[in-house]
């Protein structure tokens, strides 16, 4: 990926980025030992062992909500360029993602605020049954050409 | 202890301890700290990455992704409403918004405060949420970031 910039006056209704993620234990554990090394406390098992996740209704363990809230972040930073500002990013956690699930995680450009230079996303990721365990909003400002 | 009553819906919490804001201590964001981040969870963009490629963008240099600080202190709660509802608690919201780019070497210390306790009912019953609000300072005392998570207390 090269750096890229979005300009306020190109963006279009519809504008679209998306991007497609599994994550899989090693990856959770691999979360876990960063957020630990900075005193994060990773709650329970059931983002570890099948059983723990089976009782949320999953068919396996969790990808913790705060990793996949950070998922959603970098689809965001990706979509809105090198001189983006992320004003808000405001996600609602619907249903547990299980281990291995294919995800897409998809950004779309739904409003525009001439005044403020801002951009109204929706953003959500959708799993291989077409449900989308996490959905939400982003306001991103960016930046005008001249 | 404070017990609320409304459309029958019962539930205690210690009300005092909203608003109240508890220091969480100083985390510096370390080169390796801000990889480590960007390995987990598949971040590639090159402002977080590839110092030559930040250096001649707009912050100058490297920082750090805007999603990488609720990741530090997740499960970090401060202060304990002492919620007594429901037999399982699972996140059912998070919200981040920036303010200034942190930056490798920054020391960022973290506020965290129990912002509301409200029920709500639905389709499933009632639910209990909790949101706690995080503020991220860096060692300038400049605001950089601020995240919100909820957290649903229900009987399963």
């Amino acid at each position: 990926m090269a750096l890229h910039t979005r300009y306020f006056d190109e963006i279009e209704i519809g504008d679209e980025l998306e991007e497609e993620q599994t994550v899989n234990r090693e990856d959770v554990l691999r979360f876990f030992a960063m957020s630990a090394s900075a005193g994060a406390r990773n709650g329970d098992d059931r983002f570890i062992a099948e059983e723990a996740g089976r009782r949320l209704g999953a068919e396996g363990p969790i990808v913790p909500g705060v990793m996949s809230f950070a998922m959603l972040s970098r689809l965001v930073t990706d979509w809105m360029g090198a001189e983006g500002h992320v004003d808000a990013l405001d996600i609602s956690f619907r249903r547990p993602i299980a281990h291995g699930d294919p995800l897409k995680l998809v950004a779309l450009a739904t409003d525009t605020d001439e005044e403020a230079g801002s951009v109204k996303l929706d953003v959500y990721m959708e799993n291989q049954r077409g449900e989308r365990p996490l959905q939400g909003t982003a306001i991103i400002r960016l930046p005008r050409r001249g | 202890m404070t017990s609320e009553t409304g459309s029958e819906v019962r539930f205690e919490f210690d009300r005092d301890v909203l608003g109240v804001d508890v220091e969480l201590g100083s985390i510096t964001l370390t080169p390796k700290l801000i990889a480590d981040y960007c390995a987990a969870v598949a971040e590639t963009n090159p402002l977080y990455t590839d110092e030559a490629e930040a250096k001649a963008g707009p912050h100058g240099g490297l920082i750090a992704p805007a999603g990488m600080l609720p990741s530090l202190t997740f499960g970090r709660g401060g202060l304990d409403p002492k919620v007594k509802f429901g037999n399982t608690q699972m996140f059912a919201g998070s919200r981040l918004e920036t303010f200034a780019p942190a930056r490798p070497g920054d020391t960022i210390t973290a506020k965290v405060q129990v912002k509301e306790v409200f029920p709500k009912t639905g389709r499933s019953g009632t639910m209990l949420f909790i949101v706690r609000r995080t503020s991220y300072y860096n060692q300038d005392g400049t605001l950089v970031a601020a995240s919100e998570q909820s957290i649903v207390h229900r009987e399963v």
